[in-house]
C-alpha cells in the first residue's frame, strides 16, 4: 500500500538504538509499516528482533531514535490499537478462557459487553467454542496459542505484532490462523510477523525486514529481494544441451531441464538469443530465484563471517 | 474508560479472593471462633454453670441448693425468707436437717446450708454436701443471698448492690508525655491495638505473598509482556498494591468481625475476666491509618523484591529481611509496655518498617501524644511515597528480566537514574 500524506505509516521507527550495559542489542534500526501491509521480521536468535518489537510496543524505551505510531509519538491511546502475541503463551493458566480474554480486552479499553460479543465471534471463527469454559491450564499448547491469538485481535487492533504465531499449531489450525491474518490485512490492519519459518514469510508477507547483529541488513518487497539475490543462475528446459553455448560457465542436468551458471558479464538475454540462433526449441527459460531461506543463510552467513573477521 | 490501575486492582482482588488458599485462610478465624464457642458452651454446660460469678444465659440450667434457717429475725420471723434466686442458684428452704439431707441424697439439691440460731453473732454457716465434691461451692450466690436478706429493708436497692459489690476500680495516670490516660479504656485499647498489629502483620504477609506469587507467575508465563503492551509499569504496580491491599483489608475485616462476635458471644456464656468495652474512636482511626500506611509501605517493598528476584522462592527468602524488622517491635514488647514514651519506643515509631506495629502498641497503651502519632504517620507516608517512586523505577527496569537477578550495583544505579 502506498503511503500518502493523508495516511501516515502505521508505525515508523527512525535510528533506534538500545543498549543493555555494554551490550548493544539494537543499532540504528529504521523501519516502517503501512496500513494493510504484512511484514516479516526475520533474523537469527539474538539478532535484536524482540528488543525492536518491545520498543515498537513501548514496552522498552529506545536509548536513541524515535518511534511514531499512527502518525504520532506512541501513547496509551495508541497502545489500545495494538495487538501483541508474544512468542511464549502469555495467559493466566489458573483462569478460564473468557476471564483471561476479558481482562486483556478491558486493558485495551473495550467494554465488557462488547468484548463478550466479539469473543463469541472469534470463538466461532477459530473453532474455540467447545473450549471457552476451560481453564488455560487444561488446553493443549495449540489451543492455548489460538486463544492467545483471539485475545490479541479481540479489540480489532490496527497494528498487530505476531511473534512465532504458528508455534505448536497443527496444519489445520495454521491454516485457520493464516486465513485470519489475511482477513485482518484486507481490513486494513498492519501486521508485523516475526518468525524463523521463511516459507511462512514467503506465503504471507508483502515485505521482509531482516535483522542481524542488532541492525537491519535487508528490507524490501519479497519479490524485489529475491530478484536482487537471483544472481546469474538460470533454469531452462530445451531440446539442445546448452553446455557449449556462448557465455555458459557451467551446466548440469536438473530433472527435465538444465541448471546453468552464466559467465561473469554475460546476460540471460544474450544466452537466449544464442540458443535461438542455434535452432533450439525452448519450453522454459527462467531466472533461478533463491528461496528466502537461501537468502537468509547467505546474508546472515556473510554478516557473521564479517563479524568474526572484525573480532579477529 | 475505567482507569487501568483500577482494572488491574479489580482483577487482582477478584483473582486473590477466588484462590482456595485465601478463602481457607480468611475462613479459618470465624470457623475457629465458632468451634471455640461450641467447646466453651459444652464445657460450661457440663460444669453446670455455677462457677463463681458465672452469668447464666436464658437456657442455662439453674442449680438448686437447700438451706435450713434456725435464725430468728428481728420480728421473730426467719432471717432468710426472700431473695432465693441468686445468680442461677435457687435456695430451697427445708424444715429440718433430715429433710435437707434426704433431698441431698436424692440429688434434688447440690448442697445444704445450715444457718444456726446465732448466725448473726458468729457468721458461721455449715455446709453439707456429697463427698464427691459436688459441682461447685456457689459462694458468690450464697453471699448475695445472705447479704440481700440481712440488709433488705434497712438500705435502699443501690446501697444493697454496693454492699454486695462494693466498687469497681479505675485509675487515671498522668504519664511524662502529659497525655491523659484513662485506665478504664486501657484494656480495650491495648487489646484492640495488639489485635490490629497482629492482623496487620498477618494480612501484609498474606497479601505480599500473593503479590510475589502473581509477579512470579506473570514473569514466568510471559503475561508481563502482554500487560506492558497495554499499560505502564507504574499502573501495574499500583493496581496490584490496591487490589491485594483490598483483599488484605477484606481478610482483616472478616477476622475482626469474627473476633468481636466471638467476644460478644463469649460474654453471654461466661464472665470474661477482662473488662470489655468498645475501643475509642481515636484508637480505631489511628489503627486504621497505621494499617493502611503500613500495608502500603511493606507491600511496596515486597513488590520491589518480587521484581528484582527471579522466582517466588528467591523472593520469599529475601522477604525475610523485611518481615523480621516489621515484627521486631514484638521482641521489645515488654520495653514498649513499660516505657511507651521511652527513647526506643520513639525511635521505632519513626523507622518506617517498625512504625506500624510500634505505633499501634504505643497508642494502645496511651504512651503516644497526638503530635507524635502525626509525626510517625507523616514519616511513614513520606517513606511510602519514596518507596513507591523507587519501586516504580525497578518495575520499569526489571519486569522483563527473566531468569537472572540483577546485581546490587546495577539495582542501585537504576534507583539513582530513574
Amino acid at each position: 500500500m502506498v503511503t500518502t500524506a493523508a495516511t501516515p505509516p502505521t508505525v515508523r521507527a527512525d535510528g533506534l538504538w538500545k543498549r543493555f550495559g555494554e551490550y548493544t542489542a539494537v543499532r540504528d534500526v529504521s523501519l516502517s509499516l503501512d496500513p494493510g501491509e504484512v511484514v516479516g521480521l526475520v533474523g537469527p536468535n539474538g539478532a535484536g528482533k524482540t528488543t525492536t518489537i518491545r520498543m515498537l510496543l513501548d514496552i522498552l524505551r529506545p536509548d536513541e531514535g524515535s518511534i511514531s505510531v499512527f502518525g504520532a509519538p506512541i501513547s496509551q491511546q495508541a497502545q489500545s490499537r495494538i495487538g501483541y502475541l508474544p512468542e511464549e503463551r502469555g495467559l493466566y493458566r489458573s483462569l478460564r478462557v473468557i476471564p483471561n480474554m476479558l481482562y486483556l480486552a478491558e486493558l485495551k479499553g473495550m467494554q465488557r459487553e462488547h468484548a463478550l460479543r466479539r469473543a463469541d465471534e472469534l470463538f466461532a471463527l477459530l473453532g474455540l467454542e467447545p473450549h471457552k469454559g476451560k481453564k488455560i491450564s487444561e488446553l493443549s499448547r495449540g489451543l492455548g496459542q489460538l486463544v492467545q491469538f483471539a485475545a490479541t485481535i479481540l479489540h480489532a487492533p490496527d497494528f498487530i505484532v505476531l511473534d512465532e504465531p504458528f508455534s505448536g499449531l497443527d496444519p489445520v489450525n495454521v491454516r485457520v490462523m493464516k486465513d485470519a491474518v489475511s482477513r485482518l490485512r484486507s481490513e486494513g490492519a498492519a501486521v508485523m510477523f516475526s518468525t524463523h519459518q521463511m516459507t511462512d514469510v514467503e506465503e504471507l508477507c508483502d515485505r521482509v525486514i531482516m535483522i542481524d547483529g542488532g541492525a537491519v541488513v535487508l528490507d524490501g518487497p519479497i519479490a524485489d529481494v529475491k530478484r536482487r539475490f537471483a544472481g546469474s543462475e538460470l533454469f531452462i528446459v530445451t531440446d539442445v544441451d546448452p553446455a557449449g553455448a556462448d557465455g555458459v560457465l557451467a551446466s548440469r542436468r536438473d530433472g527435465a531441464g538444465y541448471a546453468l551458471q552464466l559467465a561473469e558479464g554475460r546476460t540471460p538475454e544474450e544466452l537466449l538469443r544464442s540458443l535461438l540462433e542455434r535452432g533450439a526449441k525452448i519450453d522454459r527459460f527462467e531466472l533461478a530465484t533463491p528461496s528466502l531461506e537461501e537468502i537468509f543463510l547467505r546474508v546472515v552467513g556473510r554478516e557473521q563471517a564479517e563479524a568474526r573477521r572484525d573480532d579477529e | 474508560m475505567m482507569s487501568k490501575t483500577w482494572l488491574v486492582a479489580r482483577h487482582e482482588f477478584a483473582v486473590t479472593i477466588g484462590r482456595l488458599g485465601f478463602r481457607i485462610f480468611a475462613a479459618a478465624v470465624p470457623v475457629l471462633a465458632v468451634l471455640a464457642l461450641i467447646g466453651i458452651g459444652v464445657f460450661d454446660a457440663v460444669r453446670g454453670g455455677d462457677e463463681p460469678g458465672s452469668a447464666q444465659g436464658p437456657t442455662a440450667e439453674v442449680t438448686r441448693e437447700g438451706y435450713i434457717d434456725h435464725t430468728p429475725g428481728e420480728d421473730g420471723q426467719p432471717l432468710f425468707a426472700s431473695f432465693r434466686e441468686q445468680d442461677g442458684v435457687t435456695f430451697a428452704p427445708y424444715e429440718d436437717e433430715d429433710a435437707g439431707r434426704a433431698a441431698l441424697e436424692a440429688q434434688e439439691i447440690t448442697a445444704l446450708y445450715v444457718f444456726p440460731r446465732d448466725f448473726l453473732e458468729t457468721g458461721h454457716v455449715r455446709r453439707v454436701r456429697m463427698n464427691d465434691g459436688g459441682e461447685g461451692d456457689g459462694d458468690a450466690a450464697l453471699r448475695r443471698f445472705v447479704v440481700s436478706n440481712i440488709a433488705a429493708g434497712a438500705v435502699g436497692e443501690q446501697a444493697l448492690e454496693r454492699l454486695i459489690r462494693p466498687y469497681s476500680l479505675s485509675t487515671e495516670e498522668l504519664p511524662e508525655s502529659g497525655a491523659s490516660v484513662d485506665d478504664e479504656d486501657d484494656g480495650a485499647n491495648f487489646l484492640f491495638a495488639f489485635a490490629a498489629g497482629m492482623l496487620l502483620v498477618v494480612s501484609v504477609l498474606t497479601a505480599a505473598g500473593y503479590l510475589l506469587q502473581g509477579l512470579s507467575e506473570e514473569k514466568e508465563n510471559r503475561i508481563m509482556e502482554v500487560l506492558l503492551s497495554s499499560l505502564r509499569p507504574e499502573q501495574l504496580m499500583f493496581g496490584k498494591l490496591l487490589g491485594l491491599g483490598a483483599a488484605g483489608l477484606l481478610q482483616m475485616a472478616v477476622w475482626t468481625a469474627s473476633l468481636v462476635a466471638f467476644l460478644l458471644a463469649l460474654n453471654q456464656i461466661v464472665d470474661v475476666p477482662v473488662e470489655l468495652s468498645a475501643p475509642s474512636l481515636d484508637a480505631v482511626i489511628v489503627a486504621l491509618a497505621y494499617f493502611l500506611l503500613g500495608y502500603a509501605f511493606l507491600g511496596t517493598i515486597q513488590a520491589a523484591l518480587g521484581v528484582v528476584t527471579t522466582n517466588q522462592k528467591e523472593a520469599n527468602n529475601i522477604a525475610v529481611f523485611v518481615v523480621l524488622p516489621a515484627v521486631s517491635p514484638m521482641w521489645f514488647l515488654a520495653v514498649l509496655l513499660e516505657h511507651p514514651d521511652g527513647m526506643l519506643a520513639r525511635v521505632l515509631s519513626l523507622v518506617p518498617v517498625t512504625a506500624p506495629l510500634t505505633g499501634l502498641v504505643r497508642f494502645g497503651v496511651g504512651g503516644m501524644s497526638i503530635a507524635e502519632v502525626a509525626l510517625s504517620l507523616g514519616a511513614l507516608a513520606a517513606f511510602t511515597a519514596l518507596a513507591a517512586l523507587f519501586t516504580a523505577r525497578l518495575f520499569r527496569a526489571y519486569l522483563l528480566v527473566y531468569g537472572q537477578r540483577p546485581g546490587v550495583r546495577h539495582i542501585l544505579r537504576t534507583l539513582r537514574s530513574g
